[in-house]
């Protein structure tokens, strides 16, 4: 693979437990609090719940928090969307003359879109829901494609936790084939009691707020939100007055080919992904100025990013952001990607939340304060269920 | 944009498992008849189906291994290894091959059973089993293990688009080099939730149809995959991707200009009878084929699938539509009918007036 170009991103925006909006995220981040709490969506009778990091309902924009027509999912993708597009000094009717195509990253949005079905079907009879029906309520992709009315490819990738990393590895690809002149590009999910038993089920939940990297680390707590970026094509940026708030240099994934549930402990999966991202971008590892790391506070997945990073990467500052947002699955490598956007705009990244203590079977340690940056290239990335790993290069926007 | 050549082809569904049965059925005018139980709120009842069957998966993958797998997953590793079989290169390939899997429902027995095991006082008995073979992306991660393919593996779900967003991601990645060969499919599993709603159309007719009119959808279940490499650089042994398109209908899509077939996924799911007519326009021969293989979101696979043995063979088989209003809607011819431009068009409607269009041509 030989160097690609970059693809200029000129808008972002974000929800999630940290925020309502990528700027109040990035104050959260600094300020190093966060308040997980039990689920309030579902009830549990269980005891020793993982906390959770909910949207609460106010974070949405009014207009959108009123609707009662579109499912809790979308209304994050919306309120994330809907930023990103403001942020790019666009509107949604300036989108219907251009190509634009949607590609989102989600979990909960293709797999517990019949949830409700399920629960109901064969018992009753009354609760007939067509799956087209389903598939258009519930699928972030198609919703917002007929909520803004656009006309562009669509997307929905589901490789489970790099699905938001993977969707904006893929849009960039859109752009410089030609495909499109702007992608909305991101992910999203939303707290499901499904998904939360399933994960509390592989014991790999902490019953305390996330860990990452720190020797007392027992597991991950789920969160919820969504995080968009805006791409758009040089022609496009070309055109009006630049408003260039980063770029993607280079996008890498991979498989572990090894554990469906289990990271390859060699690491050798994820290092493909950081070489072919890498080697997409055209920039050395020592250009990076910073990793944004997946960080889940699982045992087994800290401490292979960890020897991967020392192996691969060292002396390179890294963070987790999941002591902040949770782990936000889909929407999880969309979210890095925009904080890490905003790290480099602001020239500083943030404390990794939770890590303390240093873990001595861990060969490289997060950052424990947050601190001033000079490079202008992050690396964000993903690992995931069934061994996907998937890597973005982030620059500052100077290229374009 | 690049071109792909197809080296391999493996198919599974109700007609049989391989490209040889699926021809078998193309020339009978049938697959062989089936039914499926249906638990419903009036108790069981039985409804003609077109199901898998992932036995012949004992070829590839030892016993033990495979009490690992649910069904779902079963489909797409037999359709992958059929595919790679195929190509010869199953056990070893030259570079880095990537693998993308489309599905429009993903793995909906698992996430039905994992959901009911959830309810009322159970729920901290949901088995990690089946949480982590619900996951969308659990069949392409098993192919990769078995395969020991540490390449991009990507799984995405646009329902009846699916499988043309997957062959878009083929094309760009060989286009960018990230890849040398991409192992592409799509997969579908039938599962009770699924026959309940084709149920409860027979009392509707399909969407959008005359109420009381008789559902036409036909059950379908199965995985086709492909093996596709760079053209130019390898000939295809089914012929070549010239190119995928997909996006919003503008008011009415103008169809091929070329005067070539075109095989339309009308599966009697999604009021086609009335869509196809309304939205596209075709001036070349139209042939159907769902009657073969089914309805079921990824179709467009099957369709592909059997556009390229047209074109290796020079005729377009005569079509098999899962009912005589199809035939007489859409003018199918029933005699095969030479293939005079080489090229083929395989157009797929999506449920919010979206296509998805392949187009394929010999090497």
């Amino acid at each position: 693979m030989t160097p690609r170009l970059p693809v200029a991103v000129t808008g972002m925006g974000c929800i999630c437990h940290a925020g309502a909006t990528l700027n109040t995220s990035m104050q959260t981040l600094y300020r190093g609090v966060r308040n997980p709490g039990p689920p309030a969506v579902f009830k549990c009778p269980l005891e020793d719940l993982s906390p959770v990091f909910e949207v609460p309902q106010t974070f949405l924009p009014v207009d959108i928090r009123r609707r009662n027509d579109i499912p809790w999912l979308f209304k994050l993708v919306l309120a994330a969307a809907s930023e990103a597009i403001r942020h790019a000094g666009r509107t949604i009717r300036d989108l219907r003359d251009l190509r634009v195509g949607v590609c989102l990253g989600t979990n909960v949005g293709t797999a517990m879109n019949n949830e409700t079905y399920y629960r109901n079907c064969p018992e009753s009879g009354e609760s007939f829901v067509s799956p087209r029906e389903r598939f258009l309520q519930s699928n972030p992709t198609a919703a917002l494609v007929r909520e803004w009315h656009l006309s562009g490819p669509t997307l929905t990738v589901v490789t489970a936790c790099s699905a938001g990393t993977d969707a904006i590895g893929l849009a960039a690809g859109w752009i410089r084939e030609g495909i499109c002149d702007l992608v909305i590009a991101g992910g999203a999910d939303a707290m499901y009691q499904v998904t939360y038993h399933g994960f509390r089920s592989l014991m790999i939940m902490d019953t305390d707020p996330c860990r990452p990297f720190d020797r007392r680390r027992k597991g991950m707590n789920l969160g919820e939100g969504a995080a968009v970026m805006v791409l758009e094509s040089p022609e496009l940026t070309g055109i009006r007055p630049p408003r260039v708030q980063g770029s993607i240099l280079g996008y890498g994934a991979s498989a572990d080919a090894y554990h469906l549930t289990s990271p390859d402990p060699t690491g050798a999966g994820l290092e493909l992904a950081i070489d072919d991202a890498l080697r997409e971008s055209g920039v050395s590892f020592q250009e990076v100025a910073f990793i944004n790391a997946h960080g889940t506070g699982t045992d087994d997945n800290d401490r292979i990013e960890s020897q991967v990073l020392a192996r691969r990467l060292p002396g390179i500052p890294f963070f987790s952001t999941k002591g902040y947002t949770g782990h936000t699955l889909g929407a999880a490598g969309a979210m890095e990607a925009v904080f890490s956007m905003a790290c480099l705009k602001n020239r500083k990244i943030p404390a990794c939340l939770g890590y303390e203590e240093p873990d001595p079977m861990l060969p490289s340690r997060p950052v424990r304060e947050n601190r001033s940056i000079r490079g202008r290239i992050a690396l964000s990335e993903s690992l995931a269920f069934g061994g996907n790993n998937a890597v973005l290069i982030i620059g500052d926007g100077a290229d374009q | 944009m690049i071109r792909a050549a197809i080296t391999g082809m493996g198919v599974v569904g109700g007609f049989g498992c391989g490209v040889s049965l699926l021809k078998q059925a193309l020339e009978k005018g049938r697959s062989p008849d089936q039914t499926v139980r249906i638990s419903t709120e009036k108790g069981d009842i039985t409804a003609p189906a077109l199901l898998a069957d992932t036995a012949p998966l004992a070829r590839y993958v030892s016993r033990k291994a495979r009490r690992r797998f649910d069904h779902y997953t079963r489909l797409a590793l037999l359709g992958g290894f059929l595919a790679l079989d195929d190509a010869g290169m199953r056990e070893s390939r030259p570079g880095r091959m990537g693998i993308i899997l489309a599905t429009g429902y993903g793995p909906t027995c698992n996430t039905a059973d994992f959901t009911h095991s959830l309810t009322s006082d159970s729920v901290s008995f949901g088995s990690p089993t089946r949480f982590s073979n619900s996951v969308h992306n659990a069949a392409a991660a098993y192919l990769a293990i078995l395969l020991r393919e540490k390449g991009p593996s990507l799984s995405v779900s646009q329902f009846d688009m699916s499988v043309a967003q997957a062959l878009l991601t083929a094309l760009i990645w060989l286009s960018e080099g990230r890849v040398d060969t991409v192992l592409v499919g799509g997969v579908d599993e039938y599962c009770n939730v699924l026959g309940h709603y084709r149920q409860t159309l027979d009392g509707r007719g399909s969407a959008g149809a005359v109420q009381g009119e008789p559902a036409l959808a036909v059950i379908g279940e199965g995985a086709a995959f492909f093996v596709l490499s760079k053209a130019g650089e390898t000939a295809g042994t089914y012929g070549i991707i010239e190119s995928v398109s997909m996006g919003k209908i503008p008011g009415r899509l103008p169809g091929p200009d070329d005067g070539s077939p075109v095989i339309l996924g009308a599966d009697g799911y999604t009021d086609c009878l009335n869509r196809y007519p309304r939205l596209v326009s075709i001036s070349g021969t139209i042939g159907v084929y769902t009657g073969v293989y089914g309805g079921l979101p990824v179709g467009q696979a099957f369709d592909m699938a059997i556009a390229a043995l047209s074109l290796t063979g020079g005729m377009l088989y005569p079509s098999v539509s899962p009912g005589t209003v199809f035939d007489d809607t859409f003018g199918l011819p029933r005699p095969a009918i030479p293939l005079k431009p080489g090229r083929l068009h395989c157009l797929k409607l999506g449920s919010s007036d979206d296509y998805g269009m392949l187009t394929l041509s010999v090497n």
